[in-house]
């Protein structure tokens, strides 16, 4: 079971920035997360693999086979989102009856024992639901449907705290049960940190990261300390910086990878990230020049030098997709 | 148990420490089965790779063993193996950071004797 996304390219205006930028990414059964700001091309990305958009260029294969206008393909992908289906008069379980068709087979237990969790009456009428609770019978309805690829796009909004711990319990027994390639888009990171597997950053329609979603602790070290001691030892280590950020003398900046503990200079104390941090670091618009220029205090004494190390961190790498994003962000 | 990510420590260490405290404990005892990784997976949401991962480490240290479509079971002597290990651990990793961080505060050899052996006392 492998989901291949080569060359993806999708521009929606002619001569316009391309909402999707050459993305490839092969994914494997697993939860992964979709990380991305507002407009990074989450979304869209999603939208093509489920056929619902078409790609200006590039190709999406399930095993091997081209998706596109490809119903035996399509009949194993599904993919909830915003776009809500005109269904008002329907009953939950009509709902639930279509799906089962469609996608040739639906695990009604699981979707009443889902649907009676959320408080929803399996036989209730769906205007007569509330908008949390229609994106309850969504996403009950595409955990169970047999499919190999799951897409969800943004599934816990307007869900309250508790529903989404609720629903990250469902998630995670349907994929227990029945291991498939499961995507998940979503802004509340944090929540997810330990739910996904992988985690795939996209940045201004490109992959910018992607990784073992327990592993990114040693993607990024934060250095904190006396700035001009972690400038020169950034420099004479030759470290690429992600973020710089100061207040006064005492400097916390963010370099790629992890530091070995012994080479910390001494007076400075070194940590890793969580994912939500780390993706903010990757993705934040705070680059090193942008610091060095709105620091007053420290302009003189350590501004000018660390933006010199900034420099040697964004250097041209055609092998580092971050590299990129970040000179064409600074 | 009790699982944070950000306290730098991989999660799936964390998922290791804690079903190594529970053997301590005597929660899962020997010759029983532990929960499953789906279990343990939904009621702490984490993803079950991580849980596994996790699992895997105490069968390599021959606290846990895999029976074949079952699931995991408490390996005979883990009990003590486990409070070893721990034992292991908080000296060769606890104790030396916590005498270089005495070290960096500038508290002599002899101050912190002291300190330590009041704390017995008590």
């Amino acid at each position: 079971m492998t989901l291949a996304i080569r060359d993806l390219t999708k521009t929606f205006r002619k001569g316009g920035a391309p909402a999707l930028d050459h993305v490839n990414l092969t994914l494997k059964p697993g939860i992964h997360g979709l990380f991305g700001r507002n407009g990074a091309g989450k979304s869209t990305l999603l939208g093509v693999i489920a056929n619902r958009l078409l790609p200006t260029s590039g190709v999406v294969e399930l095993d091997g086979a081209d998706v596109r206008d490809n119903e035996d393909a399509q009949g194993r992908i599904t993919l909830v989102n915003e776009t809500l289906p005109f269904m008002a008069a329907v009953r939950t379980t009509a709902i639930l009856k279509r799906e089962e068709r469609y996608y040739g087979g639906l695990d009604w237990a699981f979707a009443v024992r889902m649907l009676t969790a959320f408080g929803v009456e399996p036989g209730t009428a769906y205007s007569q639901l509330s908008l949390g609770q229609r994106q309850i019978v969504r996403l009950a309805a595409a955990l169970s449907v047999p499919v190999d690829v799951l897409l969800l796009d943004e599934p816990v909004n307007g869900l309250d705290a508790a529903n989404r711990e609720r629903f990250y319990r469902f998630l995670l027994e349907s994929y227990g049960e029945r291991p498939r390639i499961i995507v998940v888009s979503t802004h509340i990171i944090d929540e997810v940190a330990q739910v996904v597997e992988r985690a795939v950053i996209l940045d201004k329609g490109r992959i910018v990261d992607a990784f073992d979603a327990d592993s990114v602790a040693s993607r990024a070290t934060v250095l904190v300390g006396d700035g001009s001691r972690i400038r020169a030892f950034v420099e004479a280590d030759g470290l690429q910086v992600i973020a710089d950020e100061r207040i006064g003398r005492l400097a916390s900046v963010t370099v790629r990878g992890p530091v070995p503990m012994r080479d910390i200079p001494e007076g400075v104390v070194a940590s890793g990230l969580g994912l939500q941090d780390y993706f903010i670091r990757v993705t934040g618009v705070t680059g090193v020049d942008g610091d060095a220029a709105v620091d007053p205090i420290n302009r003189d004494a350590a501004g000018g030098a660390i933006g010199g190390a900034g420099d040697a961190a964004v250097a041209p790498d055609p092998a580092d997709a971050v590299a990129e994003s970040e000179r064409r962000s600074s | 148990m009790h699982f944070d990510d950000t306290s730098g420590e991989p999660l799936f260490r964390q998922v290791a420490n804690q079903l190594n405290e529970a053997i301590i404990a005597g929660i899962y005892k020997e010759g029983e089965q532990v929960p499953s990784t789906t279990e343990i997976s939904t009621a702490y949401r984490i993803n079950p790779a991580t849980v596994l991962k996790g699992m895997n480490l105490l069968v390599d240290r021959g606290l846990l063993e895999k029976r074949r479509g079952i699931g995991m079971f408490v390996a005979a002597g883990a009990r003590r193996r486990a409070g070893d290990d721990r034992r292991d651990e908080f000296l060769s990793v606890e104790v030396a950071r916590f005498v270089a961080e005495a070290k960096r505060l500038g508290i002599g050899a002899d101050e912190l004797k002291a300190i330590i052996e009041r704390g017995y006392a008590s």
